[in-house]
């Protein structure tokens, strides 16, 4: 059996390139024009201008020494490493028992957990740093009150501007990253291996930590790096809470190279080494998943047997529900008594209660409802073009039909080591001059979401893809059926919901971007974050609440429907 | 791709725009005659729009703004981009780096950024009509016109009254070094806002650095902009800020528990300027909407919304001083070219962010 597997694996190796290689080219070339157009001459743009000397005549390596021998700026990069580094093992934390509690018990209200977990991956960082500076600031923060009150303690418990704070506000909002990565490994694994175990005789417990936990470890280690990546781009959340606790982080100094008297050169030198981190990263990344990642969705099926807890049940729900409170209800809570409070500092009462913070944003502010407008369309132009884009990458890169294809994978991972500040800078100084003058429109716009969330994209099309056995494929093949065909009939309906689930991923990624969006927009191109920054920069926090919660209402509810959509066609295909 | 077609023709008006004014402005620095001023409507209403960067105002009063100048103006739109003083003047550079011009008219509250505009020729001469309506000390703020006060303000002493009775409250700068207010003091930080970076200068010019090293040892709560004290101090995380006038009298209208002082030692007084870019894609447009920063509609629309009238014929909002009876402080505009950057420098060094 196991000659006849590498048999088969070796005859797709050889087979399906010869049947494509008339015909390569028209799928290889306008992708790879594609990936050059917004990967590529805009970081070629940034290495430029990196070397460019501040007068613009001549290169000169000064930036790189200037941001490298600054201990300011080297302290920024530690400060990031360990934020980024802490995020991560906490995104773990908190999402593996609750992927594992979700997808493999009996553990009850698992709808509801599953949305907490989409609301707090909706939810924009800066909008939770916003909210928990209410919640945990060191004197006036509603819990620290409480403790104060309760106890008689003269101090605050928690102070959330601290490299603490920052750590657990930003892991709030990133943990879905590793949920999502430990649930689709777990899904995919049949259980027919755990069920041997058990049958020679070993625990639950054994189980788990002898044949589940190895079988998803590339999984999480894929989480781990992805909730690295993001926490170390995060720009937001940093700049409302690490500046206050007076302390840098790389997009911050970032940030702040942008600002008078600016530096923009160094800047781009300064952003360069963390493309060779990532990319060393992503690297190690790909290496684990070849060693320990195989096929577990093949064609002979597999069943999932459901661990039953009995009355431990609801201690993995407590869990969840504990996670949902921090990132989710207290925060959601505390912004939607701001947005109806005429004056949130007076707290709650019936003649502090008012609607016409909604009303401003949603009618009288003359610029928000064409902001909202802007978001949705920009961010879903941009998923359906990523998500496209990636596709076609992750089946010309999985299914190897060219020789060196891997290369445009690893073009399209590019993007998610380029913090959204510098890849802005990238897209100005490629796009903004002749021959493509697209500054101030809203393609920029567009492009850069789709450059800047291509490997959201990527990631989530090769994992469907990596699902699915190529023998299901060569089956179709046997059976007659062309390669367009069988793309169409068999592999795509086989990985539907991962490449719908890979859209949605995206546009909420993008509904929710601001780091990128903030150096692009234009009058006529703002969308809901860059307002909701203006705003928190004003002092307006009522209104600023305001529209943080129309915008969570909104894509909270996009995404519901959606998931509601695609879950309903699946269950009408297994029946 | 209508974007694309849009930007290329606004770049080639913009173009002969400049050539043809130029002559024009070295020509004619006076304000014009009533024949010229119905020629430069019908130009601008030709253009069709101007775009407007602006830092000073909140989005809100700034559409504002706007609107009263389309509707005195029909057929000209207004089209604000509002952000911070550091974005906007950031993004001036960048699109003149990338040979791109979309903005017409420059409102910022940091008069450095002028002087290098000015330098550099980013910005062009031109006095506004009704110029001279102002009050005097408002007028020539540059003394070669390449810039025109649009808003005045104060950053002044700001408690919430909750927390910090009158009687307690700190009367003078100085005041905020008495260790009864360790943990309690809440400002922004100068590289973010104008506003902030020169209030720190001017302190500096009083009282030296010293002050600023003694000022960390309380403990401040540093946020971004000037307005960000507002908020900590709305919420009792903080509870006496320096503050700007305008924001902290809006926060305390809509029913927040705070007050502003004027510090005997001096409030920071504040010019926020405008000009017109030298390449500005529609330059009589333009013009008219820097001569109307000189008009009463204009100052009574900052009365509305809480900021110092520019015309003595508009009275302030309640809550405010005429500035005519404030003690003013203000470092020269060479010195805010020159300093703010070592400012910035000794601000991070110090504090640490």
């Amino acid at each position: 059996m196991v000659t006849a597997a590498v048999d088969a694996e070796a005859g797709a190796k050889a087979a399906i390139p010869r049947r494509w290689r008339g015909i390569g080219w028209v799928a290889w070339l306008p992708v790879l024009v594609i990936l050059f157009i917004l990967v590529v001459y805009p970081m070629v743009w940034l290495v430029l201008r990196a070397l460019q000397s501040p007068s613009g005549v001549g290169l000169t390596l000064h930036n790189f020494v200037v941001a490298f021998s600054t201990l300011r700026y080297l302290t920024a990069i530690r400060n990031s490493v360990e934020l980024a580094g802490s995020v991560a093992l906490v995104d773990l934390v908190i999402a593996v028992p609750m992927a594992w509690a979700v997808v493999r018990t009996d553990m009850p209200a698992k709808g509801l957990v599953r949305a907490s977990v989409l609301g707090a991956f909706i939810t924009p960082g800066f909008l939770g740093a916003i909210a928990w500076t209410l919640l945990a600031g060191p004197n006036a923060g509603w819990l620290n009150r409480w403790w104060m009150m309760l106890t008689g303690a003269g101090t605050g418990l928690f102070n959330i501007y601290s490299l603490g704070g920052l750590i657990f506000v930003i892991s709030l909002y990133t943990y879905p990253y590793a949920f999502l990565f430990a649930t689709t490994a777990l899904e995919l694994m049949s259980s027919e291996m755990e069920e041997a175990a058990a049958i020679l005789g070993a625990g639950t417990w054994r189980i788990m930590r002898m044949i589940t936990l190895p079988l998803v470890l590339p999984a999480l280690l894929a989480g781990f790096i992805m909730a690295f990546l993001e926490s170390m781009a995060d720009l937001g959340a940093p700049l409302l809470l690490a500046i206050p606790a007076r302390f840098q982080v790389i997009t911050t100094q970032l940030f702040q190279f942008f600002e008078y008297p600016s530096q923009v050169e160094v800047a781009a030198a300064y952003s360069l080494p963390l493309l060779v981190i990532t990319g060393a990263l992503l690297f190690v990344q790909r290496r684990l998943l070849r060693r320990k990642g195989f096929a577990t969705f093949t064609g002979k099926g597999g069943a999932q047997r459901v661990i039953r807890l009995g009355p431990w049940r609801f201690l993995p729900l407590a869990w969840c529900l504990f996670v949902a409170t921090l990132s989710l209800f207290l925060p959601g809570f505390i912004l939607l008594s701001a947005a109806l409070a005429k004056a949130w500092a007076r707290g709650w009462a019936w003649q502090n209660l008012t609607f016409d913070n909604f009303r401003f944003v949603l009618v009288e502010h003359p610029t928000t409802p064409r902001a909202i407008a802007n978001s949705f369309i920009f961010s879903s132009v941009a998923a359906c073009a990523a998500i496209l884009l990636a596709f076609l990458i992750a089946y010309i890169v999985n299914r190897r039909l060219f020789r060196g294809g891997w290369v445009l994978g690893y073009m399209a991972m590019m993007p998610y080591v380029i913090p959204g500040i510098v890849l802005a800078i990238g897209f100005l100084a490629a796009y903004a001059r002749p021959p493509f003058e697209l500054y101030g429109t809203a393609w920029i716009m567009i492009f850069a979401f789709t450059s800047r969330f291509l490997p959201i994209a990527y990631v989530t099309s090769d994992a469907s893809l990596k699902s699915v056995h190529p023998e299901l494929e060569d089956a179709a093949r046997i059976g007659g059926a062309g390669p367009f065909r069988t793309l169409v009939e068999v592999t795509v309906p086989l990985i539907k919901r991962g490449i719908f689930g890979g859209w949605l991923l995206v546009l909420i990624a993008a509904l929710r971007e601001l780091s990128t969006a903030i150096f692009l927009f234009s009058a006529n191109t703002k969308v809901m974050t860059t307002v909701l920054i203006d705003l928190s920069e004003e002092g307006d926090f009522e209104r600023l609440a305001a529209l943080g919660v129309v915008m969570l209402t909104l894509t909270l509810a996009l995404a519901l429907v959606g998931y509601r959509l695609v879950g309903r066609r699946l269950l009408a295909r297994a029946e | 791709m209508a974007g694309m077609e849009r930007l290329g023709g606004l770049r080639r008006r913009g173009f002969l725009g400049g050539m043809l004014l130029a002559p024009l402005v070295a020509a004619r620095p006076v304000a014009a005659s009533a024949a010229e001023d119905a020629a430069k409507i019908a130009a601008a209403k030709k253009e069709g729009k101007v775009v407007w960067y602006v830092s000073m105002f909140d989005v809100g009063s700034a559409e504002q703004v706007g609107k009263a100048f389309e509707a005195k103006y029909p057929g000209i739109t207004v089209q604000v981009v509002r952000a911070t003083a550091g974005v906007i003047y950031q993004r001036v550079l960048q699109e003149a780096q990338a040979g791109v011009h979309a903005d017409d008219v420059f409102s910022s509250t940091d008069e450095g950024h002028y002087l290098n505009f000015k330098e550099n020729k980013v910005i062009r001469p031109y006095l506004p009509v009704d110029a001279d309506k102002v009050i005097p000390r408002f007028q020539h703020i540059d003394p070669d016109n390449y810039y025109q006060i649009a808003t005045v303000g104060v950053m002044l002493l700001v408690r919430n009254t909750q927390k910090v009775p009158l009687a307690d409250a700190p009367k003078k700068w100085k005041d905020l070094l008495d260790p009864k207010w360790k943990n309690k003091i809440a400002f922004g930080h100068p590289a973010f806002s104008g506003y902030v970076a020169t209030w720190v200068l001017s302190l500096t010019n009083l009282y030296g650095w010293d002050y600023f090293v003694e000022l960390n040892k309380q403990n401040p709560l540093i946020g971004r902009s000037a307005n960000d004290a507002i908020t900590e101090l709305d919420s009792a995380e903080r509870l006496v800020a320096a503050g700007p006038d305008s924001t902290t009298l809006k926060s305390k209208n809509r029913g927040n528990p705070i007050d502003l002082l004027y510090p005997e030692d001096g409030s920071v007084f504040m010019t926020a300027p405008s000009a017109i870019l030298t390449k500005a894609p529609h330059p009589h447009a333009a013009e008219l909407f820097m001569d109307f920063f000189m008009t009463q509609e204009y100052s009574q629309i900052l009365a509305r919304n809480g900021y110092s009238p520019l015309r003595a014929d508009v009275a302030p909002p309640k809550g405010l001083r005429p500035l005519s009876e404030v003690k003013l402080i203000r470092p020269p505009a060479q010195q805010l070219k020159t300093d703010i950057p070592k400012i910035i420098e000794k601000f991070r060094a110090t504090f640490g962010v």
